[in-house]
């Protein structure tokens, strides 16, 4: 097991693409990194840059003090778990989490030893003998995970290993990756562009986008105090909602006023407000923006209940804001509604987007 | 009901003629080459022989070079064939994995040698394989055939592995194997379809050429099977049919037998279901 430093990585593709611009970031020994951002955000260039399969243009990677950007991925010493699983067709389950532990040499009574371990540890020994087009995709995973897991390695990477499962499984496979995390405490590098994992396995989170960095934090961090607009909108779901707005000092109060709403700073969160132009941009989350009904700016284009929530759109000009509400809400299409808001629960930014204005929510 | 049964029917009538249409030289082949020499031009003819006879067959093996020409036909077929393989699949896997500035144009540029007629390149061939001194040897023919199956073989085998998907390799390469390792391991076994079916290919177009075997090669001991068969029946005056037929019978045995055994590799694809998405 191994810390995991990227200094100033940047990756140029032949075509002029830059796909990774100065990434510079320090992973710790057994920490849970998940790399999150849309598609073509860099990610998983990153993640093929750290296995090898990629090489940087520029920049340095090491694990721990051993540099290893000029190693080829075998001289690595890395496990991976890629998104289509890989799995050798040609070969039965047993092969397929043999063939690392035969190319680094463990031999005969050892390999039998931790395939069987690994076996029962994910729960595929009777699949041992069958070649993988005979298994289901939650079963390929299970082994492509095993084929990682069989061997001991510095830095265990996944490239976005649940995203061909269907939405039972994936939670299911959710849970057990963070287990066996728990478990052995290997270095993981995750790459997904799925929120919900990001978020729930993930001791640290870093979002990207475009290849430039966006954020590094904890899941709590990111959410709670996201650096930007991008990541405001990209982390959540239903995404947080973004009017323009002001700050207008009345009477000694500090006022942020958008068209739905206005609220009052206090003076703990006014003291927080970075310094700026008065022209904002104002972003709530769904769960923190409630509806009253009755006369007011907004009118209710769609209820969708859920059971145990409703998620409203309510129209505001040419915008549409989402809000959570109680399932039994009592509101319906067409209804004129105000917008109330928790000034503590408002996220202030510059009026682009780029910069976060105060603390955490 | 009765009218898609008639279709079905008529249908099954189209198919039946067609492959009898197909068969039946070759059944008569077989029928002329087991038939008394007195029987072959009997008539009324008869599509079974009355008196069969290996005697043809005894006679092609023991009073004629058959023997000579079919062994040499066989190394020809074999080494064109390991050679031209050999080349492809390593050719192939560069211009697939591999990026360098004119990567198409050499693919493209390959495959427009294979455009040119044969008959085309068969001078300038002699005149090189003449000088490096391989006229009159099967060494020079080998060559020769690889010249204008390899371009062929080439593309055959770059659509089978721009097929393979490139994250098993990568994943053998993570697993600690080089990549020569990793193409000899994981590549090779899903590419094993298109190399049989080139391996096939080639060996076929080697085994039945004619043109160059005829100008290549002037003398009996390394003459292949197709211009030594025919050389060897028109020194007789009058063309020996049943002698002909037994020796048409026994050309067609190794492509028949190669193919029966390696059929079933032609459409068994080892990819499916391995990798997802």
């Amino acid at each position: 097991m191994a810390s995991v430093t990227l200094q100033a990585l940047r990756k140029r593709f032949l075509d002029g693409t830059l796909a990774l611009n100065d990434l510079s970031l320090q992973i710790a020994d057994q920490e849970f990194v998940t790399f999150l951002g849309p598609s073509g955000c860099g990610k998983t260039t990153t993640l093929r840059m750290i296995a090898g399969l990629d090489n940087p243009t520029d920049g340095q990677i090491l694990f721990g003090a051993r540099r290893v950007d000029q190693l080829t991925p075998a001289a690595r010493n890395i496990a991976m778990v890629f998104q289509s699983y890989a799995l050798y067709p040609h070969m039965t389950v047993r092969r397929n989490l043999e063939y690392p532990l035969r190319k680094r040499g463990v031999t005969g009574k050892e390999r039998d030893e931790r395939i069987a371990r690994t076996a029962a540890l994910l729960k595929i020994e009777p699949l041992l003998d069958r070649l993988p087009r005979q298994l289901s995709g939650g079963q390929q995973q299970r082994v492509a995970l095993g084929r990682a897991m069989v061997r001991d390695c510095d830095v265990f990477l996944l490239d976005e290993p649940l995203s061909n499962l269907d939405a039972e499984l994936r939670a299911h496979m959710r849970a057990e990756l963070v287990q066996l995390y728990r478990r052995f405490g290997h270095t993981m590098i995750y790459v997904t562009h799925d929120q919900a994992e990001a978020m729930t396995m993930s001791t640290r989170m870093v979002v990207l986008r475009g290849g430039e960095l966006q954020q590094v934090g904890t899941p709590d961090e990111v959410y709670h105090a996201p650096a930007n607009r991008f990541v405001a909108g990209f982390v959540g779901s239903p995404a947080m909602n973004f009017l323009p707005g002001d700050l207008v000092e009345e009477a000694g109060v500090l006022q942020v006023r958008t068209q739905p709403f206005k609220v009052s700073l206090s003076d703990q969160r006014r003291a927080e407000l970075a310094k700026g132009a008065p022209s904002v941009l104002v972003g709530i989350r769904p769960e923190d923006l409630r509806l009253e009904p009755g006369d007011g700016p907004g009118r209710v284009v769609l209820v969708e209940r859920l059971g145990h929530e409703s998620i409203v759109w309510v129209g505001l000009g040419d915008q549409r804001l989402c809000c959570r509400a109680a399932a039994q809400a009592p509101l319906a299409a067409d209804q004129s509604v105000r917008f109330l808001a928790d000034a503590n629960r408002v996220h202030i930014f510059d009026a682009e987007g780029m910069r976060r204005l105060i603390g955490r929510c | 009901m009765i009218r898609q049964r008639i279709g079905l029917a008529l249908y099954n009538l189209a198919v039946w003629v067609v492959v009898l249409a197909i068969a039946f030289p070759l059944f008569w082949m077989l029928s002329t080459a087991l038939k008394p020499n007195d029987e072959t031009f009997a008539l009324p003819p008869t599509l079974l022989p009355v008196h069969p006879t290996l005697e043809q067959f005894q006679r092609l093996l023991t009073e004629t070079p058959f023997t000579t020409f079919f062994v040499n036909s066989v190394i020809v077929g074999l080494c064109t064939t390991v050679l031209v393989v050999s080349v492809a699949v390593l050719g192939a896997y560069g211009l697939v994995r591999f990026r360098f500035p004119g990567r198409e144009l050499i693919a493209h540029l390959v495959l427009f040698t294979y455009l040119l007629p044969a008959v085309l390149l068969l001078l300038p061939l002699y005149l090189i394989i003449s000088r490096l001194g391989l006229a009159n040897s099967l060494a020079g023919l080998v060559i020769a055939y690889t010249t204008f199956a390899l371009p062929f073989a080439l593309w055959l085998l770059r659509s089978f592995i721009v097929a393979i998907p490139i994250d098993m390799e990568e994943a053998a390469m993570v697993d600690g194997a080089s990549r020569m390792r990793a193409f000899v391991e994981v590549v090779i076994p899903q590419a094993l379809p298109g190399i049989i079916s080139t391996s096939l290919f080639t060996f076929i177009m080697s085994w039945n050429e004619y043109l160059y075997a005829m100008v290549f090669i002037n003398v009996d001991t390394s003459k292949t099977l197709p211009p030594g068969v025919l050389t060897m029946l028109n020194q007789n005056q009058n063309v020996e049919w049943a002698l002909l037929m037994a020796a048409s019978v026994l050309m067609s045995v190794p492509v028949l037998v190669g193919f029966s055994f390696l059929q079933s590799h032609l459409t068994r694809g080892f990819g499916s279901g391995a990798v997802k998405g």
